[in-house]
């Protein structure tokens, strides 16, 4: 199956009643029988005393979309899913607020499991997006992955 | 040819800018990033990859794209 591609972006931060109407729009979809769900939230990190108080987030998005295309087929064709949606945050972001969320659906347990860690890591690791920490001092520094 | 350059999240720090054009021909991305690292020795010690016409490449490839972006480490998530 071939899919287009999408713009995972969206300003600020995502929204808890957004994830939750996305999981009612697959009440309709009857061949699925699980999902799992990855949310990321922004930290409040104490870094030399100073505490994060937001993430801005900037990408370079047209090889962020594609990037992820890529990583969306990869794993549509490795494993059994029904479907998958992906968003990122652009912009700030508060500390205890959603910036990351991927969601994977499949008829069985096993395909769910093992793919979303996948997704979330290759994401983190190959998408061009950038975070500056925020701190409450109005400073800032680059965020780094683990 | 004209390049439009484009510089991303710390890289826009480290240079004061976040975009601009530069006449000058260059044989592959490595000469391009060698430039600059002259034009910026701020740039020396960072770790970046360059784009080109949206797709990341490497030092060693032929420059052929108008639109060249400079992505320091990623950290979205």
């Amino acid at each position: 199956m071939e899919h287009k591609i999408k713009n995972i972006f969206v300003e600020g931060a995502i929204a808890p009643s957004k994830i939750a109407e996305s999981i009612g729009h697959h009440q309709s979809k009857t061949e699925i029988g699980a999902h799992n769900i990855f949310l990321g939230q922004v930290r409040a990190d104490e870094i030399g005393g100073k505490k994060v108080n937001a993430i801005e987030y900037t990408a370079q998005t047209e090889i962020a979309n594609q990037v992820c295309h890529e990583i969306r087929e990869a794993a549509f064709s490795k494993y059994d899913l029904s479907c998958m949606h992906i968003y990122h945050s652009l912009g700030v972001v508060k500390t205890g607020e959603i910036c990351f969320f991927v969601f994977v659906s499949s008829p069985h347990r096993g395909p769910v499991f093992d793919s979303l860690s996948e997704i979330v890591n290759e994401i983190k690791d190959k998408l061009p997006i950038f975070g500056k920490e925020l701190f409450e001092d109005q400073s800032h520094q680059w965020k780094v992955n683990q | 040819m004209e390049i439009r350059l484009r510089y991303f999240g710390q890289l826009q720090e480290a240079t004061g800018k976040s975009e601009e054009v530069l006449k000058e021909a260059f044989d592959t991305i490595g000469s391009l990033r060698n430039f600059l690292i002259q034009r910026y020795p701020q740039l020396k010690n960072r770790n970046f990859k360059i784009a080109q016409d949206n797709k990341i490449d490497m030092d060693s490839s032929p420059l052929n794209g108008s639109l060249i972006d400079l992505l320091p480490p990623f950290s979205g998530g």
